[in-house]
């Protein structure tokens, strides 16, 4: 979805509403683009960004360069660029009709997974950054990892960062193995953005409350990971949303129809 | 501080056609009037006969040696059938823990005429086994269990009381530990041995304990100088500390650690309808991808037992988020139910199951290892202990 070299990085166009619903940018008649995308992850230093884009004929994918749109920077909850990115009838360096069945809900639906899967991995950082250093402050005589309330917070930590890393894995492993996009896939991957969001919020607040004051400096490595993890509960739609999604998915299917979408997993 | 893992397993093909065979089989029997899988609460009055039936099917003792009645099967196909049966509400309380973790303790620890008599029988869902571990004064502190055994010719007295102890009242069998030696100043967890008892033996009396939710599922067991002959013996003498770990593994991951509750959830969105509203459709959203992650874990650690590990700090992991979730499962189902219409269909049905649920909630973060104990586990196996 996103390269990751230097400059020439190529950046994914997101939803303008925060709410996840796709108003990317449409594809006129003279084949240029319009609209807008908002909270576009480094934005600013790329050379191109790649974009989902709706037209008279269907979903196309484009790619333009950024020195032809309006970028404004802004930073999100952990600092990182986090821009919003204005096209006006800017006319791409390619554009392809989307593959059947890809649309701008594929995209999100997959960018959602890779932010569990990066908040998998700052929970997992969490929590070994949380135990060393319980094991070397000392407090009260003792290191204050040998004090039961730490030892059960530790715990649930590794429990969140557990969930988030098998929610995310999962979710990867379903798309990898998937031929389209279906109700199985659509559980899979919407769990991990809701599961991943929840460990988020639990694994960051227990990793700061072991840390005490330190946790809360920009001097401290703490933050990057966690209000990373945080961060990235808001790119590719809220967890909110999605559940709104997923829970109207299952009320159609019906009550008996519950239990083996779940164990089809 | 090894990484905790939960490798994404999937269960293999042949996993679904056993999944239709046992849906197959509980809709007979429902359809028989076996068990009714809208009332969670029932006296199980019928559970022998149902329990013969699962036996003949082949899914008790799924993974035990052919040579004991088992069928060598794997402990995913185990895990499907453990699921279905939750989710149903099917009466498996008979022979549930024989299956779980009686039988594999005898496979390990007990003579082998021993395994050859019992292990086929609880594979045909002739047995029901209690465990007795808990006593009035000591339960999460298990290697602080005081009931003695004390030697005699052939065998054992046995002398105390065992308390909590579930389906002792129908038992036929007990597995459990008595004290054999005092504890040493260097381990205090020596001392104690783990032995098979028959639950006919006289000098055994079993008192029936009533639960808040009306059900009467455990017991004290009271001991006056019962036999146990030296037979019954299971491992090490003064060495049951060393058995109780592949023990938890088992008993701490399945999926009837998260789906003791679950009823609650299908009616509740049996209740919402089809076209639910935001607040509804949320709230069921959540709910969804909770239980699927739980359930995604809870396969990870089936795999990892399939595999031949022990993973107990991530089947405590399990169990912990797992206990917590049915815990509270029955209370966001209120909430989530207040604003349903008051004449949807199965309204009544969702309130007794609630009432039922909510009155049920406070055992399942103790049962079977406290949400403490658990996360003494965990913490011991990040290191900090």
């Amino acid at each position: 979805m996103a390269a990751t070299e230097g400059r020439d990085r190529v950046a994914r166009g997101r939803n303008d509403d925060r709410a996840g619903q796709p108003e990317g940018p449409d594809h006129s008649e003279h084949g240029t683009l319009s609209g807008r995308a908002r909270g576009v992850p480094f934005a600013r230093p790329a050379k191109h960004i790649a974009v989902v884009a709706h037209g008279p004929d269907g979903v196309s994918i484009a790619l333009v360069e950024t020195t032809r749109l309006r970028i404004d920077a802004g930073l999100n909850l952990a600092n990182d660029p986090s821009d919003t990115v204005t096209f006006d009838n800017v006319a791409p360096s390619a554009c392809r009709p989307a593959p059947d069945g890809f649309d701008a809900t594929t995209v999100m639906l997959m960018g959602g997974v890779v932010r569990g899967l990066q908040i998998a991995g700052a929970l997992d950082q969490l929590l070994a950054i949380s135990v060393r250093y319980a094991g070397e402050r000392v407090a009260f005589e003792k290191p204050i990892g040998k004090f039961q309330a730490v030892q059960h917070n530790l715990a649930r930590l590794a429990g969140e960062s557990a969930a988030a890393s098998a929610a995310a894995t999962s979710a990867a492993d379903a798309i990898a193995h998937a031929d389209a996009f279906d109700e199985a896939v659509f559980l899979e991957a919407v769990s991990a953005k809701i599961r991943c969001a929840e460990a988020a919020e639990k694994g960051a607040a227990i990793a700061h409350q072991v840390h005490g004051a330190i946790g809360f400096t920009t001097e401290h490595i703490l933050h990057r990971f966690s209000l990373r993890a945080l961060a990235w509960r808001d790119d590719f739609g809220v967890e909110s949303h999605w559940a709104v999604e997923l829970g109207k998915r299952v009320a159609a299917r019906g009550a008996d129809e519950l239990w083996p979408l779940v164990a089809s997993r | 501080m090894t990484a905790l893992r939960f490798d994404p397993i999937r269960l293999p093909p042949e996993c679904e056609e056993l999944r239709k065979e046992v849906r197959a089989f509980l809709a007979e029997e429902i359809a028989a009037g076996t068990f009714n899988p809208f009332q969670p609460l029932r006296e199980d009055a019928d559970a022998r006969e149902f329990s013969r039936r699962v036996g003949e099917r082949g899914w008790i003792g799924m993974t035990w040696p052919k040579k004991y009645g088992g069928h060598e099967r794997s402990f995913l196909e185990r895990y499907v059938v453990t699921e279905e049966m939750r989710v149903a509400n099917a009466p498996v309380r008979r022979f549930f823990v024989a299956d779980r973790q009686s039988g594999p303790i005898l496979l390990r620890y007990a003579p082998e005429h021993i395994k050859m008599d019992i292990l086929p029988r609880i594979c045909r869902g002739e047995l029901c086994f209690a465990i007795g571990m808990s006593e009035p004064n000591s339960g999460s502190d298990l290697f602080a269990a005081k009931t003695r055994a004390t030697k005699t010719e052939g065998g054992w007295l046995i002398n105390g009381t065992k308390i909590w102890t579930t389906s002792a009242h129908m038992a036929d069998y007990m597995i459990a530990i008595f004290r054999t030696s005092p504890a040493t100043k260097e381990n205090r967890r020596h001392g104690l041995t783990q032995f098979l008892v028959n639950m006919k033996t006289p000098g055994i009396k079993v008192n029936p304990i009533g639960q808040i939710t009306g059900q009467k599922e455990f017991n004290e067991v009271v001991f006056t100088d019962a036999f146990v002959p030296d037979d019954h013996q299971l491992g090490e003498i003064d060495g049951a500390w060393k058995q109780a770990t592949s023990e938890l593994a088992y008993e701490r991951s399945g999926p009837e650690r998260f789906l003791e509750t679950y009823y609650v959830l299908t009616e509740l969105v049996r209740a919402v309808g089809s076209d639910p509203d935001t607040r509804s459709a949320e709230g069921i959203g959540r709910l969804v991808a909770q239980l699927h992650t739980m359930r995604r874990m809870s396969v990870s650690v089936a795999g990892m037992l399939q595999a031949g590990k022990e993973p107990v700090v991530e089947a405590s992991i399990v169990k912990d988020i797992g206990t917590v979730w049915e815990q509270q499962l029955p209370h966001r189902v209120r909430d989530l139910a207040a604003f349903v219409e008051a004449d949807a269909g199965n309204r009544e049905t969702l309130e007794n199951q609630l009432t039922f649920a909510i009155r049920t909630a406070p055992k399942l973060t103790i049962q079977g290892g406290t949400t403490e104990v658990l996360r003494g586990i965990i913490a011991r196996g990040l290191g900090l202990r």
